[in-house]
């Protein structure tokens, strides 16, 4: 480990390289790559129809070239909608994954090295917003956030000179970053803790603490890489219930706002109607699932990677 | 041991204060409230209706008189909107059925979840890892709300005994508890199998596999203390959302459990019964986590020393 | 295979793999992988027992199994307030007549052996028959004053209590303004009951069907804490007494509520079922599959999405009854635009009404040309030009209105609860808005209660909303218009239309009486407070072996009449 650290940062230079070699975890991220795109870019192009057109003389169409995922309930596109909706599942997956995955890991860092009192005072706050009802929470804080969110709406609308139709769905998102965010990280942040403790009392650790090491140099170079596999194979394995989660907050008023829709809000509304028209749920789900699915290759591919003892190998 | 329960459980009692406070105010705060008809209430009703129930006083006596009924008497208060129930008759109906469901999920979650996630990690990047973690994945990425209207149309419909929904019969029991268990069990899988690969790669292991011991022995007795350490952090939070119900499985089962009434509260503005159903989810989850943390430093010695501290 | 051998053979299956792991030999597990399948295949094959589905069992007892939409709130006629519990509180109490089980229109005598009043309708006096109530003691009209004392108490805060303001200073009572002397209701004996109302009302039979004027035992409510004790427990299991053709039986919150046949009931011998089992589910596609499953006799509602397989593979069962309830959005004439009646009418022009009913409701409604449905001999629907020419209209309008082709409209919202039929319902109008006359409203879907309060605080634009009718008569679907009325919430109000309303009150003929309530809804309807989208149906499935089961337009089935055949 020391002699690592004394060759420098080598650590993320040997992490990449495994990464690279893995190839499970490299065909995901292309698929990954591939996603965003198909997401992002193709809509750009006019072969993909208006995710929210309604054509009410033609729903629940079966596949064909004009539409080949088929119709919704409503006559629009399905693969425009599924794409449009990717966008947000994405955004919200990527921020609101993000924004948890930050606090919780130094959340749980702090708590789990520092120990005795404050330790326990940190964890029962966890304990705390754990048992909070989470709808209650939500609505209150919607309905609080509901005047500010206008007005960043308008004053970008305004500034930028955009259509309110393609700056509103995005920036509807902000407070469900902050929601998602703001809760998501209480369980990542037990996990840390946990497993902080155990480091802890490892010998490289007290071997550090002895060499006279400051604690943050303790606690982000030789506790957090320690840890950094168990964080990310969880923090991958959390992205899912966040997707939906948002398609939850959608039916209060929180999140993506109709005509416009997610992964989640396509999958529920294909849900209700899967003995009537399967492929309204499957091909949302398929897309949701083979996403997520790569995600978590990748996340595997970087827990192996990061893993400090695999440098030994 | 004994001293470390005796200050868990003080600062238990702490957390369920705040975690009532807090809850008594953030439920004022919800817009509309528990009198709300479909149609317009008069004036003056309201006006009694609220006088009835306390709730014209400021909101700090309000708060008083809370404590007051429970600490004197035990009683979390009337239902506001089932009129003449009591939130404690509420929840002794209904606890038993998401405590018996969410014993039967968790079993079924960890009678899956752990051997998977260990077979997982022993055959490492081989097709029984691939197999397992693309099953484990399929039960995370898959939301309840689509798991169980499968499992009714596909299982409920046509396996005799067993039933697309409801609540008459034992049997019933079985597809919630498949689902809810199902669920919890990819999540167990995929956090043991990482929990079982890092500590699959420690030095004790590859001693241990050198002198020659076997592979039962070696992932039983050897690697199973530390490499569950991830899973046994989740299944603690996740046992005392387990047994406090779940909305989903339960519209879709129509399984009488906490879980209907949690969302019912909050959609109805009925403040105690939100109150008294954060109540026992608050006590559940200091236990749970109290019970996680025991679990853990008999898991691991060297936490002992900390954990005690 | 017996239930518990089942899970004793997988207890044992999973401890002989388990042991088999432990032993060390992993390998082995998978090889057992086949064998396993070929156990869990057999389980699955060799079924358990008894293979009737619950709703044969029950028939066999002559049990009713309905599905009941949601948990009552109370049982109490007093403090309920929700259709559910009204289909409940019918079984268990019977007021002065009792609704026929096929023709809306007739009404039998039910407490009431027989009535008379005077010319103008307007002083009632009904004369009670034998009955007891279900713990032997006998119905008076006292009973009936006491209810109705209790439901207008002042101090009692009764939900509904404006159910009863027909009768003679019950408001003013209510409000605290007059005392229970001064009320319209007398127990002239025992067996007499006089009603005084504040106006003419030849249509009070059909008021009187509603549970809020139905008796409760006055010296059970007494027993149980008096009348003026909200938190009563005289409606809860053990403690109930009711006159209705069945008795509270068990209860248990959100699984199921069992009435069983009431013996004393005077036409007990009438009753064609034992006992009749609600079962309180929200999910409509829950209940449906329930229903699939042999788990229900009828299911309150078949969700749009799963009309076609409904009618696909249960043609036998599928039922489509008119109702009587209007589909509607409410406008928010206090805000502008929509204080402009030319934008009001071209948003309501440009909706293609026979689209939204074939493709979003799948069938399951009918076009609302006018805000009443049709019935109790009041039809004021008519019918629509061509829908291009509308929109023609439509677009003329908004450009008189100062916006032509949409142009400077501002960003309106519709505002909807989290129900999908709602919000598929919103998306579409949002379309049709954007196609015909380029604006663009916002959808704003909001949980129940924060739906509620907006819409009776007035913060809303546009409210996705509907109204079903309490009686048979149109003044329930009409008088909610009325300037400053409570249900009203658009901020609309006409001097013209209130004076149409009053006439109507004060007709002498019921033919003269409905006239006027046209005038009143046609003054409404120039004016476009709403925009009535259609009056819809209720779709349900219901058992073949189910007789004496019609379709009814309130849909206040009398459930004695049912009977279950095994």
């Amino acid at each position: 480990m020391n002699m690592n650290y004394e060759q420098g940062n080598s650590l993320w230079k040997d992490a990449r390289q495994r990464l690279v070699r893995n190839r499970a975890a490299m065909v995901a991220l292309l698929f990954l790559v591939l996603m965003v795109l198909a997401c992002f870019v193709l809509p750009l192009f006019p072969c993909i129809a208006n995710p929210n057109a309604t054509n009410l003389g033609n729903i629940a169409a079966d596949c064909s070239w004009a539409h080949p995922f088929g119709t919704d309930q409503l006559g629009r596109d399905l693969l425009a909608r599924v794409l449009y909706g990717g966008r947000i599942s994405l955004l919200v997956g990527v921020v609101a994954t993000i924004v948890s995955f930050i606090i919780g890991l130094s959340y749980g860092l702090v708590s789990g090295y520092i120990g005795g009192r404050t330790d326990a005072c940190m964890m029962r706050t966890v304990d705390v917003l754990f048992a909070l009802p989470f709808i209650v929470l939500v609505i209150v804080f919607s309905l609080s956030i509901e005047e500010p969110s206008r007005e960043l709406t308008n004053w970008v609308v305004a500034t930028t000179g955009w259509s309110r139709e393609s700056v509103a769905p995005i920036l509807g998102l902000v407070p469900l970053f902050i929601a998602i965010g703001a809760l998501g990280w209480l369980t990542l942040a037990r996990i840390v803790r946990t497993q902080t403790l155990e480091i802890k009392s490892q010998e490289y650790v007290l071997a550090a603490r002895s060499l006279g090491l400051g604690h943050l140099r303790i606690l982000f170079c030789h506790i957090a890489p320690n840890l950094l596999g168990t964080v990310v194979v969880y923090t991958t394995l959390a992205v899912p219930g966040i997707m939906l989660t948002e398609s939850t907050l959608s039916f209060i008023g929180l999140g993506v706002r109709a005509p416009n829709s997610s992964w989640g809000t396509l999958i529920k509304e294909g849900a209700d109607r899967m003995e009537a028209t399967p492929e309204l749920l499957f091909f949302p789900a398929l897309f949701f699932c083979l996403t997520l699915l790569a995600l978590n290759f990748l996340g595997d591919g970087l827990r192996d990677a990061l893993d400090p003892k695999s440098a030994k190998d | 041991m004994i001293k470390l329960l005796f200050k868990r459980l003080g600062q238990g009692c702490l957390v369920i204060f705040v975690l009532q406070t807090i809850t008594f105010f953030l439920v004022r705060m919800l817009p509309g409230n528990p009198f709300l008809g479909e149609r317009k209430l008069p004036e003056h009703v309201m006006a009694q209706l609220n006088a009835l129930y306390g709730l014209d006083q400021g909101a700090l006596v309000q708060y008083g008189n809370y404590w007051k009924g429970i600490i004197c008497s035990g009683d979390f208060g009337p239902s506001l909107v089932r009129e003449g129930v009591q939130v404690a008759d509420i929840i002794a109906q209904a606890f038993p059925v998401s405590l018996w469901l969410g014993v039967l999920g968790m079993g079924i979650a960890i009678v899956v979840g752990i051997p998977a996630g260990m077979m997982a990690a022993y055959w490492r990047n081989r097709w029984p890892d691939a197999l397992f973690m693309l099953l484990a994945m399929a039960g995370i990425c898959i939301p309840a709300f689509v798991i169980a209207p499968l499992f009714g149309l596909s299982l409920g419909m046509h396996v005799p005994g067993l039933s697309v929904a409801g609540w008459d019969d034992p049997l019933c029991a079985v597809l919630p508890a498949l689902t809810l268990g199902l669920i919890n069990a990819a999540y167990i899988a995929r956090l043991t199998r990482g929990g079982m690969v890092e500590v699959l790669s420690a030095d004790f292991i590859r001693t241990a596999r050198a002198k020659g011991v076997r592979a039962g022995r070696l992932l039983f007795v050897h690697a199973l203390r530390s490499g569950l350490l991830p899973a046994v952090s989740y299944l603690g939070p996740a046992f005392a959302a387990l047994i406090t119900g779940s909305f989903v499985v339960e519209t879709c089962f129509q399984v009488p459990g906490m879980g209907l009434h949690f969302v019912n509260a909050t959609t109805d503005r009925d403040y105690f019964l939100i109150q008294g159903l954060v109540f026992c989810y608050g006590v559940l989850i200091v236990i749970a986590n109290l019970v996680v943390d025991l679990v853990l430093v008999a898991l691991n010695p060297r936490l002992r020393s900390q954990g005690a501290a | 295979m017996s239930g518990g051998g089942k899970w004793m053979f997988c207890f044992l299956t999973y401890c002989s793999l388990a042991h088999r792991v432990l032993c060390g030999r992993i390998v082995r597990v998978v090889k057992m992988l086949p064998f396993m399948c070929v156990c869990v295949a057999a389980l699955l094959l060799s079924g358990c027992g008894d293979s009737r589905s619950s709703a044969e069992k029950a028939a066999e007892q002559g049990v009713l199994i309905v599905g009941n939409n949601q948990e009552p709130m109370s049982l109490d006629p007093h403090k309920a307030t929700a259709v559910a519990d009204g289909k409940i509180i019918a079984a268990l109490l019977e007021g002065l007549v009792r609704p026929d089980a096929q023709d809306e229109t007739r009404i039998h005598p039910g407490m009431a052996e027989r009535w008379e009043h005077n010319a103008d309708a307007t002083v009632w006096t009904f004369y009670l028959r034998e009955a007891c109530w279900s713990d032997g003691k006998p119905v008076t009209a006292h009973d009936f004053v006491y209810a109705y004392h209790r439901l207008l108490h002042p101090e009692f805060g009764g939900k509904y209590a404006e159910m009863l303001y027909p009768l003679w200073h019950a408001e003013e009572f209510n409000r605290g303004t007059r005392t229970w002397e001064e009320v319209g209701v007398k127990a002239l004996d025992d067996r007499r009951l006089q009603l005084t109302l504040t106006c003419p009302t030849p249509h009070l039979l059909h008021l009187l069907l509603h549970f809020t004027w139905c008796p409760v035992p006055a010296h059970a409510v007494e027993a149980h804490g008096g009348m003026l004790d909200r938190r009563s427990l005289w409606s809860r299991v053990g403690n109930w007494v009711g006159n209705g053709a069945y008795v509270l039986d068990s209860h248990h919150f959100n699984d199921y509520l069992l009435v069983a046949a009431n013996p004393r009931y005077w036409r007990a011998h009438e009753v064609r079922n034992r006992g009749i089992r609600f079962l309180p589910i929200v999910n409509g596609y829950t209940e449906t599959r329930m229903f699939m499953d042999g788990k229900l006799h009828i299911s309150n509602n078949v969700p749009p999405e799963l009309l076609a397989v409904a009618r696909r593979q249960r043609p036998d069962a599928y039922c489509q009854d008119t109702y009587y309830c209007t589909i509607f959005y409410r406008l928010n004439t206090k805000r502008p635009p929509l204080d402009d009646v030319r934008v009001r009418r071209a948003l309501a022009l440009a909706v293609d009404r026979d689209s939204l009913v074939n493709d979003v409701v799948r069938g399951a409604g009918r076009a609302a040309s006018c805000f009443t449905p049709p019935g109790a001999g009041y039809d004021h629907s008519f019918a629509f030009a061509p829908q291009g020419e509308r929109a023609e209209l439509a677009r003329r309008l908004l450009a008189e209105a100062g916006y032509p082709d949409g142009k400077g409209f501002p960003v309106l919202e519709i505002m909807t609860t989290s129900r999908d039929v709602q919000r598929i319902m919103a998306e579409t109008i949002q379309a049709m808005w954007q196609r015909e006359l380029g604006i663009h409203v916002e959808i704003r879907a909001c949980e129940w209660t924060a739906y509620k309060a907006a819409q009776q605080n007035g913060d809303y634009d546009i409210s996705s909303s509907s109204w079903s009718g309490d009686y048979l008569d149109p003044a329930t679907f009409v008088e909610l218009w009325r300037s400053g009325g409570g249900n009203n919430c658009t901020g609309w109000g006409s001097p013209a239309f209130d004076k149409a309303l009053n006439e109507a009150r004060r007709a002498s003929s019921s033919a003269v009486r409905l006239a006027c309530l046209c005038q009143a809804e046609s003054i409404m309807l120039e004016a476009q407070p709403v925009i009535p989208l259609y009056w819809s149906e209720r779709t349900y499935l219901k058992s073949p072996a189910v007789e004496g089961w019609y379709p009814l337009l309130l849909d206040n089935h009398p459930l004695d009449a049912v009977q279950v055949k095994p």
